[in-house]
């Protein structure tokens, strides 16, 4: 083994401690209930086969695998405790990037207006999409939409974005200036993602990870699964 | 016996636990279970993978939970939603073919 690598998880607990890292509360503790009651029950199915103690217990974690692996497969559905204050934050009070809009209208008017391009009717549209933009979002962070909230991010990027870079473009940029452009397509690029990612792991169970979105949702008990 | 475990289960692993649940609620240690079970201990997955592959579903509406205490533990049911059901018949078609496809290459050599 490399001095570099850990150490496999020896137990039950050291195993889901991996599995869950950096995973929000609400979903770390969903996964330990669950993952716990499946081990409970291999445990029982090796002792019934013979095995002594220890054995059906190292047998029963050997077969829940790879504990990084599943982790990486967790993260890709549950949200991280970082996305989740990031989400909540949105909901709490839309204000992402307001400066960053802001600013980038400005800055697109300094450059319409260089350009002579009719710049009144141009920065005009803009300002009124921008603040229609927000006022939408602003709407659904109040109706506690965590997905929809998150999209309108995603298409608050493909806009302005684009935008932006369109703006940068025009510039007279050169030398240590011109590092601007890329870093801009960087930025707008990995923050699309980022929000596409989002939005795709919130999904339709979105509530159930947003605390009191959740909250009200389960307020009528689920059925019985076996009844039902 | 030959055994899938290095084989990529990933794709296939979620159309297993949907043909799975089409047969009623089941809870995640069944589900394995019976799937191992009835590919003859071929298709011998990892389990750790099978509860992300559940909560992705989940994430999609294909499938719906809920938790029911039994002999003092407490269970996660899945059950197919009518989505899941469409999603299956599709899922199905596509492997029935693909399977086909190799099939008939591998006849052929």
């Amino acid at each position: 083994m490399s001095m570099f690598q850990k150490p496999s998880p020896q137990n039950l607990s050291e195993w889901l401690e991996i599995a869950t890292k950096k995973l929000v509360s609400q979903a770390r503790q969903r996964i330990w209930t669950e993952v716990a009651s499946h081990y409970e029950e291999a445990v029982e199915a090796h002792l019934q086969s013979d095995l002594p103690i220890e054995a059906a217990q190292a047998a029963a974690l050997a077969e829940l695998g790879d504990a990084k692996a599943a982790a990486r497969r967790f993260r890709r559905t549950h949200l991280t405790e970082s996305e989740f204050r990031k989400v909540a934050g949105m909901l709490e009070s839309y204000q992402p990037n307001m400066l960053v809009h802001v600013g980038g209208v400005y800055w697109l008017g300094l450059v319409l207006d260089h350009m002579r391009l009719g710049s009144t009717i141009a920065v005009t549209a803009m300002v009124g999409l921008f603040l229609f933009y927000e006022t939408v979002a602003f709407v659904l962070s109040r109706r506690k939409s965590p997905r929809r909230v998150v999209q309108m991010e995603t298409g608050g990027w493909l806009m302005f974005g684009s935008a932006y870079v369109c703006m940068y473009h025009t510039l007279p940029l050169h030398g240590w200036d011109g590092l601007l452009i890329p870093l801009m397509y960087l930025n707008t690029i990995g923050s699309i993602l980022y929000y596409f990612r989002l939005s795709h792991k919130l999904g339709k169970e979105a509530g159930d990870w947003m605390g009191e979105a959740g909250a009200a949702r389960n307020e009528n008990p689920p059925k019985d699964p076996i009844a039902s | 016996m030959y055994c899938a475990k290095n084989m990529n289960l990933k794709g296939s692993l979620t159309t297993l636990v949907l043909q799975n649940l089409s047969r009623g609620p089941n809870h995640g240690y069944r589900i394995a279970q019976e799937i191992k079970a009835q590919s003859r201990g071929v298709l011998d997955f990892k389990e750790g993978t099978l509860y992300p592959a559940l909560h992705g579903l989940e994430g999609k509406g294909l499938v719906s939970s809920a938790t029911r205490d039994e002999n003092g533990r407490t269970r996660r049911y899945y059950r197919l939603t009518e989505k899941g059901k469409k999603a299956l018949v599709r899922k199905r078609e596509e492997w029935l073919q693909f399977s086909g496809a190799v099939r008939l290459i591998l006849k052929e050599a």
